[in-house]
C-alpha cells in the first residue's frame, strides 16, 4: 500500500511541471551549496585527523532539524493526509494499522526521495574525505531511521490535530486562528534556536538532550571523528520506540478519527436564519459587519461571496503565512545588521500588508469555484467576476494605509516620507489585487486540500504564490527603499548592470562579449553617477507608472482568460 | 428545421488531440420541448452539453441556443440554465445564500427573486433546510438545490445532466413534473440521463449519442418501433442495440438496415405521416 501510494504521488508530481521545478530547485540549492563547500574543504581535510568528536551542539542541531521536519510533516498530515486516499475503499479493505503504516511508508519514501541527492553527496564527500566506505551504509541507514521516525511522529501529531478538529467544537470553530497561532509560536521558538546572534537566543546544544539527534553519532562510525556508543545506541533505541509506539498511537488516533462522524460547526442554524431580515440580503447579512460599499450588481455579489468564503474557511489564508515568515526572516536579518527594528516597520508594513491584502482573495479564482465553475461561467460576465475578485482586496487598502502610516511615524519617518510609504502600501494593494486573478487563472489549483474536516479548501498553487510574491515584493522593496534608503537602491540597481559586466569582462576575450561587458559596466556606472534626487524621482515615477500599467494589463488579461476559459 | 430552433447545431465537432469527442453533430430542437439525450458513458454527452452551453469551443461546426451563437458566451448566459452532473454548489454556503448569490450574478430583481426562491424551495420540500450549510446536505438535497439554481432565472433553454440522480422516488417524481411544467411553459429542456424510464415518460424527442455520433433520433415511440420487422421493443432494448460495437450484426444476418438507420427512418416516416 505504501509503495502504491508513493508511486501515485511521484506520478502526480511528474505531471505538474511547475511543482516539479520548484521541488528540484529546493533540492538543488542546498546540494550545490554543500557541494561547493566540499570542493573547497574536502581536499584539505582528506587523510587528516580533524581532532573532533561529536558533541551536544552537533546532536542538538540534528535534533533541531528533526523537530522542524516533524512539524512540517505533521502539518502535511493535517492538511493533506489526514485520511487515506480513496478512504472508503481503503478502510473497507484493509485494517487501520495497514492504512497507517502504508501511509508512513509512502511518506518516508517521498521524503527520502527528496533528500536523496543531498544524502548521496554527503556520503560521497565522507567516503572521499575520510576514506571510510562504511559511510555508504551509515548515511542511508541513519537517513532512513531519521526520516522514518520524523514521519511517524509527524503522523501522530498531525492525526491528533485532525482528531481535535473533528471532535472538539471549540477547536473546530477556531481552527484557523489556532492553527495560525501554533505556526507562529513554532517558528518564533525555532528562530530563537536558529539565530544565535539574537541577545535572547538559545544554544542548539540545549536540544542535544533529544535522543533522536543522537543518531548523528552513528554517522561517523569508521571515520576519525570521535563518537559515543551510548549516544548511538540511545538514538537507535529511541527511533525504534518512536517507530513502534508512534505507529501504534497513530493507529489508535486515526481509527477513532476515521470511523467516527466528525462534529459539525456551523454559524447558521434555524435560530438565526440567513434569509432576508429587515430587507437585508442573506449574503449581506452573512458578511456583516463587513460590507461592500458603492458597488452594485453581480460584482458586488461576487465580492460578497469571496469575503464570506474566506470568513467561513479562514484556513485558506494559511498559505500566506509562508511568505510572511520568509519576509519576517529577511527583516530579522536586516535588524541583525544593526538597523533599528522601528525604522523598518513602515517600509515592511507597506510591502507585507500591501501584498497580503492583494493576495488574500483572488489567487486561485477558478480553482476556488470547484464544482461550481460551470455554473459560474454560464452565469456571470467576465468583467463582473474579475472585479468581484479585486474588490475584497481593495476594501483592505484603508487598513493597509492606516497601519503603514502609524508604523512609519512610529519608526521616525517625517510626515512626507510616512505618506509616501502609505501610498506605496495602497499601490501595492492595488497591483497585488489586480495581478492575483491573472496569475491564479494562469496557474490554477483545482484539487482540494483537506484541512481538518473540510474537503473543499483549494489554496493557491505554490508557483502562483511565488510568482505573485516576486512580482509584488521586488518592485515594492525598491519603492520603499527609494523612500528609506535611496542610496542603497541606487547602488543595488547599478550593481545589476555592473556585476554581470565585470563577470562577463573576466571571461570575455574580445569581440561582442567584451563590448557587452563594457556596456553593462558603463550602465552601472551611469546609474551610480546619477544625482540622488533625480534618480529617486525618476525611478519612483517609473516604478509607480509601471505598477499601474501592470495592474491594468493584468486586469484585462484576467478578463480575457475568464472569457476564454474552457472546460475539458 | 432552421436555426430558429431553440437548440441548433450544424456539423458540431470537438476534438481533443487525436480523440474525437463529438463528431459532426446536427441538432434542431424546437422550443418548448423536452429532448432526451442518451448515450453510454464516454459517448460525448457532457462534451455536447458543454459545447451547447458555451463552456467548450467547437473544433468545427456551428450552433446556437435560443438564437444566440454558442461561441457568444456573454449573450448565451441570459438564455440558458445548466445543471451539470456534479451539483455546482458551495459547501460553505446555505441553500438560501447560494440561490440568492446565483440570482445576484445574473442581476435579477431582488424582490421577485426572493418570492421565486421561496416558491421553488417549497415545491422541492427544502424550505426547512434552506438555512443549513450545503456541506451538510444529502446528495438528493444538493441535487434539488442545484436544480433550483439552474431554473431560477427562468431561462429559455435549460440543460440538465442527470437531474434525478440521488433523489428519492417522491422527489424524482416532483422533479419530473416540474420539468414537464417547464416545457409546457415554453422552456426547452435538454435532458441527459441514464434513467431511460424518465426519458420515456417526459421526453418529446430522444437522441442517442454513441462514440461521439448521433446514431438515432426521434420520438421514444418511434425508437421503440423496429421498422424492419414491425416489432415493438423497449427503449432500453433500442438503446442497447444502438450503442454496441455489434451494430453491424445486421450486415452479418443479411439485414442491410442498421438499427440507427431504422430508427432515423421510422422517425422520418412518422414526420412525413404527421
Amino acid at each position: 500500500m505504501g509503495w502504491f501510494d508513493y508511486r501515485r504521488s511521484v506520478r502526480a508530481i511528474r505531471d505538474d511541471t511547475g511543482r516539479l521545478l520548484l521541488m528540484a530547485a529546493g533540492v538543488a540549492f542546498p546540494t550545490l551549496v554543500i557541494g561547493a563547500l566540499a570542493v573547497v574543504a574536502a581536499p584539505e581535510l582528506r587523510g587528516t585527523d580533524p581532532g573532533f568528536s561529536m558533541n551536544q551542539v552537533v546532536r542538538g542541531t540534528f535534533a533541531m532539524l528533526w523537530v522542524f521536519a516533524v512539524f512540517m510533516l505533521a502539518q502535511r498530515t493535517t492538511a493533506g493526509h489526514s485520511k487515506p486516499v480513496a478512504d472508503a475503499f481503503v478502510l473497507t479493505t484493509v485494517s487501520p494499522r495497514t492504512a497507517v503504516v502504508g501511509g508512513i511508508i509512502a511518506e518516508t519514501l517521498r521524503t527520502m526521495t527528496y533528500a536523496l541527492p543531498l544524502g548521496l553527496l554527503i556520503a560521497s564527500i565522507g567516503v572521499y574525505t575520510f576514506g571510510s566506505p562504511v559511510l555508504l551504509l551509515a548515511v542511508p541507514l541513519v537517513g532512513g531511521l531519521y526520516v522514518a521516525s520524523a514521519v511517524t511522529t509527524g503522523r501522530v501529531l498531525g492525526y491528533s490535530a485532525a482528531w481535535l478538529v473533528a471532535t472538539v467544537p471549540f477547536v473546530a470553530r477556531h481552527k484557523g486562528v489556532l492553527g495560525g497561532t501554533v505556526v507562529m509560536l513554532f517558528f518564533g521558538i525555532y528562530f530563537l534556536f536558529q539565530t544565535p546572534q539574537l541577545p535572547f537566543s538559545i544554544s542548539q546544544a540545549t536540544l542535544g538532550v533529544i535522543p533522536t539527534g543522537w543518531v548523528a553519532d552513528l554517522l561517523v562510525i569508521g571515520t576519525p571523528i570521535g563518537w559515543s556508543s551510548t549516544h548511538a545506541l540511545g538514538g537507535v533505541v529511541t527511533v525504534g520506540v518512536l517507530l513502534v509506539g508512534g505507529s501504534w498511537l497513530a493507529e489508535r488516533i486515526s481509527a477513532s478519527f476515521w470511523f467516527d462522524e466528525p462534529i459539525t460547526v456551523s454559524d447558521t442554524d434555524a435560530a438565526s436564519p440567513t434569509r432576508i431580515v429587515d430587507d437585508q440580503r442573506a449574503l449581506e447579512r452573512a458578511i456583516s459587519p463587513l460590507g461592500i460599499p458603492f458597488i452594485t450588481g453581480p460584482t458586488r455579489h461576487t465580492a460578497e461571496w469571496s469575503l464570506l468564503r474566506t470568513r467561513r474557511e479562514p484556513q485558506r489564508l494559511n498559505v500566506l503565512l509562508i511568505p510572511v515568515f520568509g519576509g519576517g526572516a529577511a527583516l530579522l536579518n536586516v535588524v541583525l545588521q544593526g538597523i533599528s527594528p522601528l525604522a523598518i516597520l513602515g517600509p515592511a508594513s507597506a510591502v507585507l500588508l500591501g501584498w497580503v491584502a492583494g493576495a488574500a482573495f483572488g489567487l486561485n479564482p477558478l480553482g476556488d469555484e470547484g464544482a461550481v465553475l460551470p455554473a459560474t461561467l454560464t452565469a456571470v460576465s467576465s468583467r463582473a467576476f474579475v472585479r468581484g475578485q479585486l474588490v475584497p482586496s481593495l476594501l483592505f487598502a484603508p487598513v493597509v494605509a492606516v497601519v503603514t502610516l502609524v508604523a512609519a511615524l512610529v519608526g521616525g519617518y517625517g510626515l512626507p516620507s510616512a505618506i509616501a510609504l502609505t501610498l506605496i502600501g495602497c499601490l501595492l494593494t492595488v497591483v497585488g489585487a489586480a495581478l492575483a486573478p491573472l496569475i491564479g487563472m494562469w496557474l490554477p489549483r483545482y484539487s482540494a486540500i483537506r484541512i481538518g474536516n473540510s474537503d473543499g479548501v483549494r489554496p493557491p498553487r505554490l508557483l502562483a504564490g511565488t510568482l505573485h510574491v516576486v512580482l509584488v515584493w521586488l518592485p515594492g522593496a525598491a519603492l520603499v527603499g527609494l523612500v528609506a534608503t535611496p542610496e542603497l537602491v541606487r547602488t543595488a540597481l547599478s550593481g545589476i548592470g555592473y556585476v554581470p559586466g565585470v563577470v562577463l569582462g573576466l571571461v570575455a576575450d574580445g569581440g561582442v562579449l567584451t563590448t557587452l561587458a563594457s556596456s553593462l559596466i558603463d550602465a552601472g556606472e551611469t546609474i551610480q553617477g546619477l544625482p540622488l534626487s533625480a534618480f529617486r524621482s525618476g525611478f519612483s515615477m517609473l516604478l509607480v507608472s509601471g505598477g499601474l500599467l501592470v495592474a491594468l494589463v493584468a486586469y484585462r488579461g484576467a478578463v480575457r482568460r475568464f472569457e476564454g476559459h474552457e472546460l475539458h | 428545421m432552421t436555426d430558429r430552433s431553440a437548440i441548433f447545431a450544424e456539423g458540431l465537432t470537438k476534438r481533443y488531440g487525436d480523440t474525437t469527442a463529438v463528431a459532426d453533430l446536427h441538432l434542431a430542437i424546437p422550443s418548448g420541448t423536452v429532448y432526451g439525450f442518451l448515450g453510454p458513458n464516454g459517448a460525448g454527452k457532457t462534451t455536447t452539453m458543454r459545447l451547447l452551453t458555451g463552456l467548450t469551443r467547437p473544433t468545427r461546426g456551428t450552433g446556437s441556443v435560443a438564437g444566440v451563437s454558442i461561441t457568444d458566451r456573454d449573450n448565451l448566459r441570459t438564455q440558458i440554465g445548466y445543471l451539470p452532473e456534479e451539483p455546482p454548489l458551495y459547501d460553505q454556503a446555505t441553500a438560501y445564500e447560494q440561490l440568492e448569490y446565483a440570482a445576484g450574478l445574473r442581476d435579477l430583481p431582488a424582490e421577485a427573486t426572493r418570492d421565486r426562491i421561496e416558491t421553488l424551495l417549497d415545491e422541492l420540500d427544502l424550505t426547512a433546510d434552506a438555512d443549513t450549510r450545503i456541506g451538510e446536505y444529502s446528495k438528493g438535497m444538493r441535487q434539488k438545490t442545484a436544480y433550483i439554481q439552474a431554473v431560477l432565472h427562468e431561462p429559455t433553454v435549460v440543460f440538465l445532466d442527470e437531474p434525478t440522480s440521488g433523489l428519492d422516488p417522491r422527489a424524482a417524481r416532483t422533479l419530473r413534473e416540474m420539468i414537464t411544467d417547464l416545457a409546457d411553459a415554453g422552456t426547452t429542456v435538454f435532458l441527459s440521463t441514464h434513467v431511460l424510464p424518465v426519458v420515456e415518460e417526459i421526453a418529446d424527442t430522444v437522441g442517442i449519442l454513441y462514440d461521439g455520433e448521433l446514431v438515432a433520433e426521434g420520438a421514444p415511440a418511434a425508437l421503440e418501433h423496429r421498422a424492419e420487422t414491425g416489432e415493438t421493443r423497449s427503449l432500453e432494448d433500442a438503446f442497447l442495440e444502438l450503442t454496441t460495437d455489434e451494430r453491424s450484426i445486421g450486415d452479418e444476418t443479411e439485414d442491410e438496415t442498421s438499427p440507427a438507420d431504422s430508427a432515423t427512418q421510422s422517425v422520418a416516416e412518422e414526420n412525413t405521416d404527421g
